[in-house]
């Protein structure tokens, strides 16, 4: 009953979408060039799979090339701004505005800067996912139980050893939360970069497609760019699990 | 071995200790005890150098200090054994060594069996053991501990006082016990320091002059102890 409840559920309700989505299609006459039957989509990926596929890569490599770079550089900041409080007063709201900024704008200048190369992708992503992980966790650095700052300092740890031993994996709970919102906005940030600049990448495939009116490709990649993400997310989620099961044990 | 001389502290507008003169000396067991609200933890933090006394001084001679807290304040994500071994990583010690002694302590306050399991498998009294083998690791010359059973149930209480009036007979440590057990304080000091609330003061020191091994209940100096606990009694309520 459980087993069917995990795995079962999820896939009649990922079957009956699929089938109802079919269903309108056919009875309604849909045209295939505004909304392809799941099987024209199925045709489009298995007419050519080798350049689908090459152009997923594309995006993934830009994906988590950027997402590794912001999960590293937001760590890092997150230890510096909770260790510095004067720098986290004076850099705090400067990355606060810089946020708002939509990233969506950006991305045509980030051509004009970086060229039409893969880095402008790599730093559109950055730029979108590294916030999350900022701001997560520095909400974890600094939720340390009082006890345990107690603890640190009458073992007189110093201000390393506190975070290693102590303040770090106290926060990685937190830090998962900020890398599960980031990486499903790395994968929007790959595509926003490429639809701007369609050279290479899933994004690409959407706008020329789209161009030639050949809507069941663009359904394909998006069907791609879906399961990538998916993915990715589970990926991160089983991190999560492999590096913090206490974190599910004293939160149950 | 521990010597306040006219110690105050305040907190903003609130006085929480005023002219605390107390000395304790080497490997000897001082209860402190008062109500809620007298000091009690004030105090233990300043001998332990977490807080800054606002006047007077407070010398502790002699190191490592180690200090037990109210809550066991475990590493979820550590065994009992990772935690125990948490001052001997942090403190740069040999750690082959003190491996052997981490699993004796553990042992000798009956958690055998359980090394290997995290702090949420574990009932609050057997991760306070653990606590309590985490402060005595470092082999301390001065422990301090700040009413590290009142989170047990009763019977817990009593049984890990009798395992800390055992381990301080066999291997004495300089100890400030802050409790607001009666109990507590007559089973295991040498001197019962009584703190009067607002702003805290000390009211009494009282010598506890009962021969070792002590227990609770049953045992040959029923009478004494009954003594030494009603004027304690008397001296926390008609303060």
């Amino acid at each position: 009953m459980t087993r069917a409840r995990t795995w079962g559920l999820p896939v009649l309700g990922a079957v009956s979408a699929i089938a109802l989505w079919w269903s309108a299609t056919a009875v309604f006459g849909i045209r295939s060039f505004i909304l392809p039957a799941p099987p024209d989509i199925v045709a489009a990926f298995r007419a050519q799979p080798a350049y689908l596929l090459r152009e997923a890569g594309a995006t993934l490599t830009g994906t988590v090339t950027g997402f590794g770079i912001a999960t590293v550089a937001g760590l890092l900041l997150a230890v510096l701004l909770t260790a510095w409080r004067s720098l986290e007063r004076a850099t705090l709201p400067v990355l606060v505005a810089l946020n708002s900024v939509p990233k969506v704008a950006v991305a045509p200048l980030l051509v004009v800067w970086l060229g039409f190369g893969a880095r402008p992708k790599i730093v559109l992503v950055v730029l979108i996912c590294f916030f999350p992980i900022l701001v997560a966790t520095m909400a974890g650095l600094t939720s340390t139980p009082a006890e345990l700052g107690e603890l640190a300092r009458s073992l007189s740890a110093s201000v390393w050893q506190a975070y290693v031993k102590i303040r770090l994996p106290w926060a990685l709970p937190q830090v998962f939360v900020g890398l599960k919102v980031a990486i499903s906005l790395a994968v929007i940030g790959a595509v926003v970069a490429e639809i701007s600049n369609p050279t290479s990448g899933l994004g690409a495939v959407i706008v020329l497609s789209g161009m030639s009116f050949d809507t069941p490709l663009a359904f394909a990649a998006i069907v791609l760019l879906a399961v990538l993400s998916t993915v990715l997310f589970y990926l991160v989620v089983a991190l999560e699990r492999w590096l913090v099961p206490w974190a599910r044990a004293i939160s149950a | 071995m521990i010597e306040l001389t006219r110690v105050s502290r305040s907190f903003g507008a609130v006085q929480a200790l005023r002219d605390i003169d107390l000395s304790v000396a080497e490997n000897e067991f001082v209860a402190v005890i008062g109500r809620s609200g007298c000091g009690k933890s004030t105090l233990l933090r300043l001998i332990a150098g977490l807080l800054e006394p606002s006047a007077g001084t407070v010398t502790v001679s002699g190191a490592p200090v180690a200090l037990m807290q109210q809550v066991p304040a475990l590493l979820p994500w550590r065994t009992a054994l990772g935690n125990v071994m948490l001052p001997v990583e942090i403190r740069r010690l040999p750690r082959e060594q003190y491996r052997d002694r981490a699993v004796a302590l553990l042992d000798a306050v009956g958690l055998a069996g359980f090394h290997d399991r995290h702090p949420y498998e574990l009932s609050g009294g057997m991760q306070q053991r653990v606590a309590l083998c985490r402060a005595l690791i470092q082999q301390p010359r001065v422990l301090l501990m700040d009413e590290p059973f009142s989170a047990l149930d009763a019977l817990t209480r009593e049984e890990m006082a009798g395992q800390l009036q055992d381990l301080h007979l066999a291997r004495s440590a300089t100890t400030v016990f802050v409790t607001h057990s009666i109990q507590e304080a007559v089973l295991l000091a040498d001197r019962v320091v009584v703190l009067s609330p607002r702003p805290g003061r000390v009211r009494k020191v009282l010598g506890v002059d009962i021969p070792r091994p002590r227990s609770f209940g049953h045992n040959a100096h029923l009478e004494a102890v009954a003594e030494c606990v009603a004027h304690l009694h008397d001296l926390l309520l008609h303060d």
